[in-house]
């Protein structure tokens, strides 16, 4: 069956870009989740700004400004972190959330399918071919020279596995 | 040049401390070469006219206060020659773990001596928890001599920061140490009775974290607290020591640890009656720059003014001289 090849590949490949997602999606999802209230909003502008005037002064020059002006960043700083830490809570609560509900979904997937193929061979190769492996590659179907779904699996994640440190090296 | 907008700016002497009454722990802090240990000493002496007893550590390895006070001091508070009531402790935090091993190895076998190394090494591994132990160790101490007030001679800045953080590091450090104590000492027993020692060194250097723990939360809490603990930072006039205690101000304020003693020292006092050499008039003018600096920066500090004079400050007697200029503004 060609397209249950196909299809478990794409499934491969697919689990592999999820996983590459998550911490951006988990990000997104926080955003939406997490209201940033209006004083957070605040503070971090005030910072910016701050940051940005302090660029400005000159260290040698002028440095009673700025210390003030460091002295205040520090300030807000510490302010920030305490509404920080409700805020950073929950972000790990959706983190975790997200990659639980990633990782059930592809476990369920997989399961499923080898369920509903555990009878039926993915590949029917001739007998001389997958000889002495033949038990092994045929489980858990049992058929001589027949490729399990799991063996086809394996050659899958494997395959994905080295074309991705083949791109990305 | 009286204005009219001028504000009440704070005196500038440690008065202040002296009559803050609850001040229990006195840190005195700066990069090196400004004359920590002259402040700290001369501060501990004019604290011992009006306290019952006061003690001042040192914990830089250099050892100063011996210097200072021309005296031989150790681990344990000695009483300063010319006083009743001020007594002086030099601790090397290097050496504190160090001992308990020693102790109870005595018969040197060379298995042992790798176990001894091995615990060593994991307790090295945390960060500062050797000078924990022994800062644990002289907090421990010191509660129980109960001086009215104790005067840390403190070593450069980033050694200062990491003994004034290490109440709550080692806090955090202990408690997990703690942790893994007793999910490994069934291991380290049985690893033990292999090897053919008894495993009374582990069960005892964990029984010590667990008895100082306590200690260091109550010392911790005592440090935040601006009733009972301050900082005094020392520096000269000078751009470099300007940018290091301000350094040191704001990583005091971010782990709140209250600070408002500014003591500017070696400064040059110019001779009113006669005309100043081409180097003197020229420092003063550079120090006047920076103590400008210094004054506008530091408005809700009280900033102390020392002199450089023209001989050197050591022995009990150059220190109790010197240590009036803390109280009394120096004029020339």
């Amino acid at each position: 069956m060609a397209w249950l090849l196909v299809a478990v590949f794409l499934i491969v490949l697919l689990y592999k870009a999820g996983r590459a997602c998550l911490p951006v999606i988990s990000t997104m999802i926080s955003k939406i989740l997490i209201k940033e209230s209006t004083e957070e909003k605040n503070l971090k502008q005030k910072i910016i700004q701050l940051r940005m005037e302090l660029k400005t002064i000159s260290k040698l020059d002028h440095f009673p400004k700025y210390a003030r002006c460091e002295r205040k960043i520090n300030s807000l700083n510490q302010e920030l972190l305490e509404y920080n830490k409700p805020t950073a809570y929950k972000s790990t609560v959706v983190k975790f959330g997200v990659q639980g509900i990633f990782y059930t979904i592809n476990i369920l997937t997989i399961l499923w399918f080898i369920w509903r193929y555990r009878g039926e061979p993915i590949l029917h190769l001739p007998e001389e071919w997958v000889w002495p492996l033949g038990k092994i590659v045929a489980f858990p179907t049992g058929i001589p020279g027949a490729v399990g779904f799991t063996f086809w699996l394996v050659v899958c994640r494997t395959v994905v596995n080295k074309g991705l440190t083949c791109v990305t090296s | 040049m009286a204005t009219a907008m001028e504000h009440d700016t704070l005196e500038s002497s440690v008065q202040n401390i002296l009559e803050q009454k609850t001040l229990r722990w006195i840190f005195v802090g700066g990069k090196g070469g400004v004359g920590k240990t002259t402040c700290s000493c001369s501060l501990a002496v004019q604290l011992s006219k009006i306290r019952e007893s006061v003690l001042v550590i040192s914990t830089d390895p250099a050892h100063n206060i011996s210097d200072a006070f021309d005296q031989k001091f150790s681990k344990v508070p000695t009483k300063v020659k010319g006083f009743t009531n001020l007594f002086a402790m030099e601790i090397d935090p290097n050496v504190g773990m160090a001992d308990l091993p020693d102790d109870y190895f005595e018969g040197q076998q060379d298995v042992l001596a790798v176990g001894k190394g091995v615990i060593q090494e994991l307790l090295g591994a945390f960060p500062g928890i050797d000078e924990a132990m022994s800062y644990a160790e002289v907090m421990r101490l010191v509660q129980s001599m109960n001086f009215s007030v104790v005067i840390f001679d403190t070593a450069p800045t980033g050694h200062t920061l990491r003994l004034l953080s290490f109440p709550s590091m080692v806090e955090k450090g202990l408690g997990k140490l703690l942790k893994i104590k007793s999910q490994f000492a069934p291991f380290i027993s049985q690893m033990a009775g292999v090897m053919g020692m008894q495993d009374m060194n582990a069960e005892q250097m964990t029984t010590r974290l667990e008895e100082t723990l306590p200690i260091i939360k109550q010392v911790n809490e005592q440090f935040r607290n601006p009733d009972q603990t301050t900082f005094v930072c020392v520096c000269i006039a000078e751009f470099l020591s300007l940018y290091e205690t301000e350094r040191l101000v704001q990583e005091l304020t971010k782990m709140n640890i209250d600070t408002h003693n500014i003591v500017v020292n070696q400064l040059m006092f110019l001779p009113k009656n006669e005309k100043p050499c081409k180097m003197c008039a020229a420092r003063h003018r550079i120090q006047s720059k920076y103590l400008d600096q210094i004054e506008d920066l530091y408005e809700d500090f009280n900033v102390t003014k020392l002199p450089l004079l023209e001989h050197e400050v050591r022995g009990a007697d150059d220190i109790r001289q010197f240590s009036e200029h803390l109280v009394k503004p120096y004029s020339v």
